[in-house]
């Protein structure tokens, strides 16, 4: 026996094509697109200030940098440490001062000399500033990056101006004339 | 217009809403078997959309399909936290007025699509409910059109076989 019926499958299709979001779901999109909204141009207003005052600071600092005369180097041949030309004399060794790092405002007794170029570096290119730092280096640091050296006191510790250049790295050195170590 | 210009214009997302979002519920209220889990599901598809715009490629296919694929993921997501399938609820059902045996014949149906596993309800729901291509289903579930036919063949075995008992109980063909 059959009986004679519309096919379930349609009226279940038309009742499932009938159905209907709550309205609350469009009002709940549409505030998250606005939200969206803001902060998307919030965002692009927050980059583009960011990029002007960028500017404006990179602009300041380029007025305000002091340029600076370039500084003679002289370059050396490396060599090996312990090959001096002179031994010097035998010192009495000062009181030994560790890891002082003095600014240019110290007086310069060795202004006249040249610096020398620390072997196996890069050179500074010519528009590179470089900034001259005083340090106390004890013999056993400048032998080891291959200057000649007098036949000293290792615990007898000198003055030096080194070259340091925008990458923060040593490039040229110079040993003050009124140091122990001359 | 371009998609880019249209999900970011107010009015054209709101028509593209209203486009679309039905298709949206329906899937997820098939599936899902309940009218808020359907609400919530369609809201986050279209949050989705708006915060992820560029996910979709025009060129690869159409919206409606893509949205279903969205809303099929959050609903896996939503039953992987669940850990359990909801069954459709008393409140989903729109109960008409027509004769018993017809009552009958589309709540076995109802229920036995509701009984079927996610993968071959998915289809049915998307091809015979909806009245989508296979291709279109195919690409809503992301996988081959083979695929979804054979799916849909095993669907409607596991459907007439449930009938069929159905039928027996009632003395009356479906």
């Amino acid at each position: 026996m059959t009986c004679p019926e519309p096919d379930p499958m349609a009226i279940l299709a038309a009742e499932h094509r009938a159905a209907r979001a709550p309205t609350g779901v469009e009002w709940a999109v549409q505030a998250e697109f606005d939200a969206v909204r803001r902060l998307r141009r919030r965002g692009r207003a927050a980059a583009g200030a960011a990029i002007a005052a960028m500017l404006v600071a990179g602009a300041f600092l380029a007025r305000e940098r002091p340029t600076r005369s370039p500084v003679a180097v002289k370059t050396v041949a490396p060599q090996p440490p312990g090959l001096g030309k002179a031994a010097a004399p035998v010192m009495k060794p000062p009181p030994r001062k560790r890891s002082l790092v003095r600014h240019e405002n110290l007086p310069r007794q060795s202004a006249g000399e040249p610096f020398v170029a620390i072997p196996y570096t890069v050179p500074l290119a010519p528009e590179e500033r470089a900034t001259m730092v005083r340090i106390t280096l004890s013999p056993a640091a400048i032998a080891a990056v291959g200057f000649p050296l007098p036949a000293i006191d290792p615990g007898n510790d000198t003055l030096a101006d080194v070259l340091v250049g925008e990458d923060g790295r040593a490039h040229a050195i110079r040993i003050v004339a009124d140091s122990n170590f001359r | 217009m371009t998609w880019s210009e249209t999900i970011r214009d107010r009015e054209s997302f709101t028509a593209l809403y209203r486009t679309h979002h039905p298709v949206v519920f329906r899937f997820a209220l098939s599936m899902a078997g309940d009218r808020a889990v359907a609400a919530d599901v369609t809201q986050d598809v279209f949050v989705w959309l708006i915060r992820h715009p560029d996910s979709f490629d025009p060129a690869r296919g159409e919206l409606s399909s893509f949205l279903i694929g969205v809303a099929r993921k959050f609903l896996l997501r939503r039953w992987q936290n669940d850990r359990r399938l909801v069954p459709l609820d008393e409140s989903t059902r729109q109960v008409t007025e027509r004769p018993d045996d017809e009552q009958n014949g589309v709540e076995a149906l109802r229920a036995a699509i509701a009984a079927l596993p996610p993968r071959y309800r998915e289809v049915v729901v998307l091809f015979d409910l909806e009245g989508l291509t296979y291709e279109e289903v195919a690409a809503a579930v992301g996988c081959a059109t083979g695929t979804v036919r054979s799916r849909l063949h095993r669907a409607r075995q596991f459907l007439a076989r449930k009938l069929e008992s159905k039928k027996e109980n009632l003395g009356c063909a479906v």
